[in-house]
């Protein structure tokens, strides 16, 4: 696609009316909204929007959308802050450092670095999306099944092997993962596999139900107990103050670059592929970012750079999730399917030929998405403490009602009231790897990459037609191949060097148990 | 600009259609509906049926009948179809379904609902599929693939969306009318197919021919044959020959309409069949529908019932046969 000034310039005056600018205000208003709820997702609201398309002019009608994606996509965060009750699944990476922060009374602090984080992140997906579309779109189709293959095996060991100090513990949490995802109807064979003749069982676990009830449920159960046991015994205690919250000053924003880049860059690059999305994302992004950290031991006790991975990460996929949209005419993802839908529905047919024969939509979707981000960063803030009020409400009120909108909001999802059997389910073994202090992140990582893997194993099965040197047919299957090779040695010589460690430690005295 | 008097246009068309409608009572069999007829569409927002369900929406509305549509999506369109199954049988609520859902599901498994628990309505809009290979594949025309099929079993590897299912059955049945045998590779959606087409990982793609024809356009597929039954040349792809002229019976329904819970009143379900027929000419309609691949293809309760049993019948024994082998 060449650059075209003229077309640029009227798209231009088009969008900086009043019209777009409030349609793309109302979408970040209505879409952190949803985000913040447990249950709605992204995609439901950007789904409920679709019909309002219809009747609105193409500038409006992708303001409110892009409004409601990037304001979702952002909005889960603050729940999940605040209350550990992630809004949306992409949010779930957050919870242990927001709500540990936020529990040391650093909620400002937890939510500004999410909100920046957020907007980092997706501002350099929009100039990627923008600036090097064409030839990112281009190496798309080369990711076969052989290649994908490759690419599944490499992120698993990378996740399994990086997160949790305890890796039989994450083998464990990755292998029900794993249990869990290939519940329901196989999809490269047709097979109904571990439904134990239960109907509601044969669509699969779905990821809301699931997470919820891993993430929010046993927190609120554990709220709830605490806050029992606070009345019990201490009658008013200190929680209301400990330590000033500031938020968050520059440097902390600054110090936290590793975490910001390594998300911003996971995102991207995750959110063009097709198929994985903004959790794999976010979790993908933690891991990594608490190799290179200068302060790995703070993951998961309340570190910003662990929100500013993850957050930056999650936003991240917002603009390059276009990507295969725009270039190949093929969504990699059910949002991105939406926006194809929207943009039909106003008469522009999807292909390959989009960025060529519609320059002045594709500069009108590029613009507004920019434009999206420091505007989510007005109504982010604005949001912020609206919910920080929420402290105010009586603990006994408001952890119930929490509990509550999770099972409406689960049900809402897709309307399955299985679902909310699943949620419950979920609740039990989240509860159970609270006991245990287990890690939940390779859990939810072996479910969502674990399908993915499978069909792209099959199909490179068939395709190999017996001759096992098809995985490595390729320059980009080999080096698949040879990064999970690389983190696994890493990871022997790594936990070799821990055990050393920990055996001089013993000898120093009694070990930190968290 | 062109949407606000579109809006005005369409608001003065209706309040002119309800003053038609005041003054000759009754003219219009859709005028006597007077509750809001409520579409279930069994699938995700943004798919084929979502659109064609809310494009009949729109044009039902134009017509001053009020409709909505609600997703249900869940199991391939099996839940939506099985609620409607369970409301009440007043004749507003109608679901959407396609032939895989409608047909073919309760065949293999129990879903809750047979065909005998729908009342067809109306035939609304139908996916012509189609079989494309890269454009620099050495295939130029069909017989080129069925030769090389023929004399290289195993070898060529066809993809397509689900397993066990009516699309890897036709594939089977094409290698076994030629003889031969064919690599299966099975996808969760059309655009993955396509995707790995173009990447030259699969040697030929069956999907449906909207999907494929933009990358015609741009140079990078090549249509060899259609599945349509209904027709010899394809709207968008003249000169692309009928699969079935080659290996018999190899043709591929799918196609969306409106059906009831069973025992709805005949009254209201004929007066929406008629709203849909006018919709059905509508000329932005058809436009819309055509832009996404679909073809119009109204037909009437009875008539959509025939197809539906003769697609049942005519297919049914040796899919299940086929399933049962597998």
């Amino acid at each position: 696609m060449g650059f075209e000034p003229d077309v640029f310039i009227s798209v231009l005056q088009s969008i900086f009316a009043v019209a777009p600018l409030l349609y793309l205000l109302g979408g970040l208003i209505v879409g952190i909204g949803i985000g913040a709820i447990p249950g709605l997702t992204p995609l439901l609201g950007v789904a409920l929007l679709l019909p309002v398309m219809g009747a609105l002019p193409l500038q409006s009608g992708l303001a409110l959308l892009i409004g409601t994606y990037k304001g979702a996509t952002f909005g889960g965060s603050i729940t999940a802050i605040k209350f550990a009750t992630p809004g949306t699944a992409a949010s779930t990476a957050i919870v242990q450092d927001g709500f540990a922060l936020s529990q040391k009374g650093q909620t400002v602090k937890a939510q500004k670095m999410a909100l920046y984080a957020s907007i980092t992140g997706d501002t350099f997906s929009d100039l990627v999306l923008i600036l090097v579309a064409v030839p990112l779109g281009a190496i798309a189709p080369r990711f076969g099944p052989a290649e994908l293959t490759g690419l599944f095996f490499a992120s698993l060991t990378l996740i399994i092997v990086f997160t949790g100090k305890d890796p039989a513990k994450g083998l464990i949490a990755a292998g029900v993962g794993f249990f869990i995802s290939m519940i329901g109807r196989d999809v490269s064979t047709g097979v109904l596999r571990f439904t134990f003749g239960i109907p509601g069982l044969r669509a699969g676990v779905a990821l809301v139900p699931l997470l919820l009830g891993l993430f929010a449920l046993p927190e609120i159960i554990a709220q709830i107990h605490a806050s029992a046991l606070r009345k019990r015994h201490l009658e008013k205690d200190a929680v209301d103050a400990p330590g000033e919250d500031r938020g968050l000053s520059g440097r902390e924003f600054l110090g936290a670059w590793r975490g910001l880049s390594i998300g911003s860059l996971v995102g991207t690059f995750i959110g063009a592929l097709p198929g994985p999305g903004s959790t794999l994302a976010s979790y993908t992004a933690y891991a990594l970012s608490q190799q290179v950290s200068a302060k790995p031991d703070e993951y998961g006790h309340g570190s910003t750079e662990a929100i500013a991975a993850s957050e930056s990460a999650n936003n991240a996929t917002c603009g390059s999730n276009l990507i295969p949209l725009l270039t190949f005419g093929i969504p990699g993802s059910a949002i991105a399917g939406i926006f194809g839908a929207a943009l039909m529905i106003q008469g522009v047919p999807m292909g390959p030929r989009v960025m060529t024969d519609f320059p002045d939509v594709v500069y009108t979707l590029f613009l507004l998405l920019l434009l999206a981000n420091p505007l989510n960063l007005v109504v982010g803030r604005v949001f912020m403490g609206v919910y920080s009020n929420l402290d105010k409400v009586p603990v006994i009120i408001l952890w119930p009602v929490i509990a509550l909108l999770t099972v409406i909001g689960t049900y809402a999802f897709q309307s399955r009231p299985f679902d909310v059997v699943i949620l419950l389910g979920a609740a039990v073994l989240g509860c159970c790897f609270r006991i245990f202090n287990i890690s939940l992140a390779p859990l939810v990582l072996a479910y969502l990459i674990g399908p993915l893997f499978e069909t792209s194993l099959l199909r490179a099965l068939r395709l190999a037609r017996g001759d096992y040197l098809y995985f490595v047919s390729s320059p980009i299957a080999m080096t698949m191949w040879i990064l999970s090779a690389l983190a696994i040695i890493a990871f022997i010589i790594g936990n070799r060097r821990i055990r050393l460690k920990s055996r001089t430690s013993a000898v120093d005295g009694e070990e930190d148990a968290s | 600009m062109k949407n606000l008097s579109r809006f005005v246009f369409n608001a003065l068309l209706v309040l002119l259609l309800s003053f038609v409608a005041f003054a000759q009572a009754q003219d219009n069999p859709w005028e006597q509906l007077d509750q809001e007829v409520v579409i279930v569409a069994p699938y995700p927002p943004g798919g084929s049926v979502d659109l064609s369900s809310r494009t009949l929406e729109s044009a039902l509305q134009d017509l001053g009948v009020s409709a909505r549509v609600v997703n249900r999506a869940g199991a391939a369109g099996v839940e939506g179809t099985y609620w409607t199954t369970e409301q009440p049988s007043t004749g507003y609520t109608l679901v959407m379904p396609g032939v895989p859902a409608l047909i073919f599901q309760p065949l293999v498994e129990d879903v809750g609902y047979t065909l005998d628990d729908l009342e067809p309505v109306a035939m609304w809009v139908r996916a012509s599929f189609g079989w494309a290979v890269s454009a620099d594949a050495p295939w130029e025309t069909v017989e080129d693939l069925l030769n090389y099929v023929q004399e290289n079993p195993g070898e060529v590897s066809f993809g397509s969306t689900g397993a066990r299912n009516p699309n890897e059955w036709l594939q089977q049945r094409l290698a076994e009318g030629l003889d031969s045998e064919i690599v299966y590779v099975s996808y969760g959606g059309g655009g993955e197919v396509i995707r790995d087409l173009v990447g030259g990982h699969i040697d030929v793609a069956f999907g449906s021919i909207a999907s494929q024809l933009p990358f015609v356009e741009t140079g990078e597929l090549r249509i060899l044959a259609h599945a349509d039954p209904f027709t010899e040349d394809v709207e968008g792809v003249p000169g692309v020959p009928p699969m079935r002229d080659y290996v018999e019976g190899l043709v591929s329904y799918n196609f969306f309409g409106l059906l009831a819970p069973a025992g709805s009143p005949d009254e209201v379900l004929d007066a929406i069949s008629a709203a849909v027929a006018a919709a059905a000419e509508d000329e932005e309609v058809i436009n819309t529908m055509t832009d996404a691949g679909l073809t119009m293809s109204y037909l009437d309760g009875d008539a959509m019932r025939e197809v539906l049993i003769e697609v049942r019948d005519e297919f049914a024994t040796p899919f299940l046969a086929w399933v049962e082998e597998q």
